[in-house]
């Protein structure tokens, strides 16, 4: 009887597999990571996005904070944005399709600043311990 | 450890006066905002070459970076600390920390010193070293002890038992300032815990920077150790010496380091790291008895994830 249980299992897993979204709706941001000694942790910095998806549509990338659109797409399934930008702290950007707030995608950037509050930490190198 | 306690307390009070000219002065410290822990776990491997004869390297595998900055106590990976002036210019703290130089001895507590040797070399002018003149640091190993075991096909054998060493706990000042030249930290450490007595005072300066998803830093330095404090770990007393360990006053003497540290990020929490510090020993510690190489080189490689 073990068997029909795992075709079943088979079948319910397929099934699910079916209904969830493609993977095929891409976004991505070069570079993910920037870094800075600045105390704003903010980034000014050229940013490069890619998208893609599985059918053609009218699509939007939008920035997750303000919900703003940075720039929109008619009648494509792929398309490239590169601006200077100002990161900070951490970003989300999404990828939607025009006029709807679901996310089919998104990516984030993150800033690392090496500048701590407390000029201590910084001023403290000594041990070769806190280097590694 | 009733000493101790009186020497702590007595360093402590007689910084007190600073301590409150400041606090009534200045809340530069109170208004610089975050205060709290730092953790970080980095995996990896390295070692830190041990300078004593025949003993081993240490191996660094895990290594704990942690650090606690209240207003003005702080913890920072073994530092304990207490800011009395901390501005934009400059940082004075004082420091309490155990001093790490026994952490070599940790690996000598037995050695079995084998040597090579050609018959007859014992004349070659290597004589045992006494009170920290120039030449071969294990000429007490050279087989011309008649009493030193040497054979006909030139091996020796002969247990040496290096002396024991002890922790030593050290108080004093640092300085710290920075800027975009760099940064530069200046410390004075005395014995407080009557282990050896002495003082060491270090100078360190340095430059980090960061590109792309690199961050580095560079420094190099100096560290003036007293004869008591050399002479503690490093000379060998008269009840210690043995036929191939002859006794042996450490001056004081001045080490020279470097280190170099490249840390990739891979995510602000994630990052692979890769340091080097190399140290220059002083002749007064190089020519001790049992130390074998005038240098300590530390190498480490891991990976860093940063709570």
């Amino acid at each position: 009887m073990h068997w029909i249980h795992r075709i079943g299992f088979i079948g319910i897993v397929s099934v699910a597999a079916a209904a969830l979204p493609s993977h095929a709706n891409e976004l991505s941001v070069t570079p993910k990571l920037c870094i800075t000694d600045s105390p704003q942790k903010q980034c000014k910095l050229p940013l490069e996005f890619n998208w893609q998806t599985d059918n053609h549509g009218n699509y939007c990338l939008i920035q997750e904070a303000t919900r703003n659109a940075l720039q929109c797409w008619q009648q494509n399934r792929q398309g490239q944005w590169q601006s200077v930008y100002t990161v900070s702290d951490q970003e989300l950007f999404w990828l939607t399709e025009d006029g709807q707030s679901q996310p089919l995608a998104e990516t984030a950037i993150e800033v690392l600043s090496t500048y701590t509050e407390d000029r201590r930490r910084n001023r403290r190198r000594k041990h070769v311990w806190s280097l590694m | 450890m009733i000493r101790f306690a009186t020497h702590l307390l007595l360093f402590l009070s007689l910084l007190s006066p600073l301590v409150t000219t400041h606090a009534a002065s200045n809340n530069d410290t109170a208004q610089a905002g975050q205060r709290n822990w730092q953790l970080g776990v980095s995996l990896g491997y390295g070692t830190r070459s041990n300078p004593l004869i025949d003993a081993d390297d240490l191996t660094l595998v895990a290594i704990i970076d942690a650090s606690w900055y209240g207003e003005r106590v702080f913890f920072d990976n073994g530092d304990l600390g207490f800011t009395f002036q901390d501005n934009p210019r400059y940082t004075l703290n004082g420091v309490l920390r155990v001093n790490t130089e026994r952490l070599f001895f940790e690996q000598a507590d037995s050695l079995l010193v084998s040597f090579t040797t050609s018959v007859g070399q014992g004349a070659s002018g290597d004589g045992p070293v006494q009170d920290g003149v120039d030449g071969n640091p294990n000429t007490g190993l050279d087989g011309s002890d008649p009493d030193g075991g040497s054979t006909d096909n030139g091996q020796d054998s002969e247990t040496i038992e290096i002396p024991k060493r002890r922790y030593a706990v050290e108080a004093g000042i640092e300085f710290l300032t920075d800027g975009r030249w760099g940064f530069l930290q200046t410390s004075v450490t005395q014995d407080i815990s009557n282990r050896h007595e002495g003082f060491e005072a270090n100078l360190t300066l340095g430059r980090s920077g960061h590109w792309r998803r690199m961050t580095w830093t560079v420094s190099a330095g100096l560290s003036y150790r007293s004869d008591n404090l050399n002479d503690y770990y490093y000379g060998v007393l008269s009840d210690e010496s043995q036929t191939n360990l002859p006794a042996y006053r450490a001056d004081d003497g001045t080490n020279y380091h470097a280190a170099a540290l490249l840390r990739y990020y891979l995510t602000r929490s994630l990052s692979l790291g890769l340091v080097v510090e190399y140290e220059r020993l002083s002749s007064a510690i190089a020519n001790s008895p049992f130390v074998a190489d005038d240098r300590v080189i530390t190498s480490y490689g891991g990976i860093k994830y940063t709570f």
